[in-house]
């Protein structure tokens, strides 16, 4: 029942985003995932760190979990409200 | 955040000190985690094997123990940054801090001085020229910048040296610049004289005369002495009737192309002593505070003939800010004089090549050679080139006229001779 019931809500909130013309991260509570090049990237929205090693970091959002993947990550920045991950990024992946 | 604000922040962690600590256990994850909810701000944080590596603020640390217990982590200060934790490491190097602050303070007072004197742009001026003018003007190195009056100063250039058409007296840093831009001396001497004759250099024959302006006192042919009046910038005003009626006064100007001889003489020395150099070579090192200065040399060279060169340089810090602190080494290089008898080809040569450049330099000022006479002799141990060169010269001395001259001639009191004009 739960399973069917948050995609639905999800699609209200979204629809609700489109129709008012308002941010999407702020309403559905989506990640804000901005890459630089292959070498930073900054995050905002998340819950917390799930798994962290030099290749690759997991991240908890409020939707899915995201997964970056790379060489020599390093976390410049972390705060409650952003994350600055640095080093080269192979990859940048949404999952539950 | 963007990379300026990354930086920024980093100075001001910088500023208020920070810590870089090692996380070590199996909630690392959830360690940071706690700390992020809590608003403690975490940077760098690398993993480095099995443990972490972060940076956090000192307030922050205070606030992690708890987190720590209830993590399971363990958690150790690797290095401290900032600051105030380099304050804290002064404290034990007073000496080090006060020499530092007096430096600082020293710097400061002597950024108030002019210590260098830079001159641009002068040609016929020397440099020792202008820093004379300088110095007699109570402008010198070690004078206070703010009793050295820019605007003034450049007035006094104007009027001490008439050549100098612009002047820009300036500072940067403790350097004192000098900008000047000079008359060009060609223009310069059109444009000084009013009315002007022109008057033979030098005894010869006058070979040709063109007269653009002016009354020419001599036809081609004439034989003049150096000084003679060649052509005339005083012009009578003729009435109809033969009478003057006045005169005017003209910037003569005319083509006189005057051929003239002149002797020559050139001896160089049969025999030439030549410096064979020894190896054996004598350093001594300078270090000049002010006017003062100190002398290094590991021992005094007593050689019985050597060559001396000695070089300063001036310490400056950046660009322009001279320092009254000059560096400088002195070479000792000893010699054997060696009496040598050069080449007697070679020696004629070097006499021919010399009045080759003597020939060379009056060309450059339009003194053609036409006709040379010279033959080489020998006089005792001097090998000697003498004779006689003949020349053309276009340029003739050009002088004023005295303007109470005018008013001489409305009494009657000058009487021009006027002879052909060959205009």
């Amino acid at each position: 029942m739960k399973k069917t019931k948050k995609p639905k809500l999800l699609e209200q909130k979204e629809h609700l985003a489109d129709l008012f013309s308002l941010p999407h991260d702020i309403v559905c509570g989506a990640c804000n995932v901005s890459i630089i090049g292959s070498m930073r990237v900054i995050i905002e929205n998340y819950k917390g760190i799930l798994e962290y090693n030099s290749e690759e970091i997991v991240l908890q959002g409020k939707q899915s979990k995201i997964k970056i993947s790379g060489c020599c990550l390093k976390i410049r920045c972390y705060n409650e409200e952003e994350m600055i991950i640095d080093g080269r990024i192979d990859g940048v992946l949404f999952f539950d | 955040m963007i990379n300026g604000g990354i930086i920024l922040h980093s100075y001001f962690r910088s500023f208020r000190g920070y810590l870089r600590i090692r996380i070590k256990g199996y909630g690392v994850t959830r360690f940071i985690n706690i700390c992020s909810k809590r608003g403690i701000k975490l940077w760098d944080v690398e993993k480095d094997n099995e443990e972490y590596r972060l940076c956090m603020t000192v307030p922050d640390f205070r606030k992690i123990p708890d987190i720590v217990r209830k993590t399971g982590v363990k958690a150790a200060i690797v290095s401290k940054h900032g600051l105030p934790f380099f304050f804290a490491k002064m404290s034990y190097r007073k000496c080090f801090v006060i020499g530092a602050c007096l430096c600082f303070v020293g710097l400061l007072y002597m950024k108030n001085f002019i210590w260098a004197i830079e001159t641009e742009g002068n040609v016929s001026i020397t440099d020792d020229m202008i820093l004379d003018f300088l110095e007699e003007n109570d402008v010198e190195i070690g004078s206070k910048i703010s009793n050295v009056d820019s605007e003034s100063l450049e007035k006094l250039f104007r009027k001490e040296f008439p050549d100098i058409t612009w002047v820009s007296v300036g500072q940067e840093g403790t350097a004192l610049t000098i900008d000047i831009k000079e008359r060009d001396v060609a223009l310069y001497d059109e444009k000084e004289y009013l009315s002007s004759s022109l008057y033979a250099p030098h005894d010869g024959v006058i070979m040709s005369v063109v007269v653009r302006s002016g009354l020419s006192q001599v036809k081609a042919g004439d034989i003049v002495t150096a000084g003679q009046l060649v052509v005339d910038g005083v012009l009578p005003i003729i009435k109809t009737d033969g009478t003057i009626s006045g005169y005017n006064l003209v910037n003569a100007d005319a083509d006189v192309i005057l051929c003239y001889t002149e002797s020559y003489y050139d001896e160089i020395s049969l025999y030439a002593e030549e410096k064979i150099y020894t190896g054996n070579v004598s350093k001594e090192y300078y270090l000049r505070i002010g006017n003062q200065t100190m002398q290094f040399h590991w021992f005094k060279p007593e050689y019985e003939k050597c060559e001396f060169t000695q070089s300063f340089y001036q310490i400056k810090l950046w660009e322009n800010f001279y320092l009254p602190l000059w560096i400088g080494h002195g070479e000792y290089k000893e010699y054997v004089l060696n009496r040598i008898k050069p080449d007697k080809k070679a020696l004629e040569a070097q006499l021919y090549e010399n009045l080759d450049l003597f020939l060379e330099s009056l060309e450059e000022k339009g003194v053609q050679n036409i006709q040379k006479d010279v033959k080489i002799s020998t006089g005792g141990s001097m090998l000697i080139l003498s004779g006689d060169l003949t020349f053309t010269n276009p340029n003739m001395l050009r002088k004023e006229i005295d303007a109470s001259i005018g008013t001489e001639l409305e009494n009657g009191q000058y009487n021009s001779i006027i002879n052909g004009d060959e205009r």
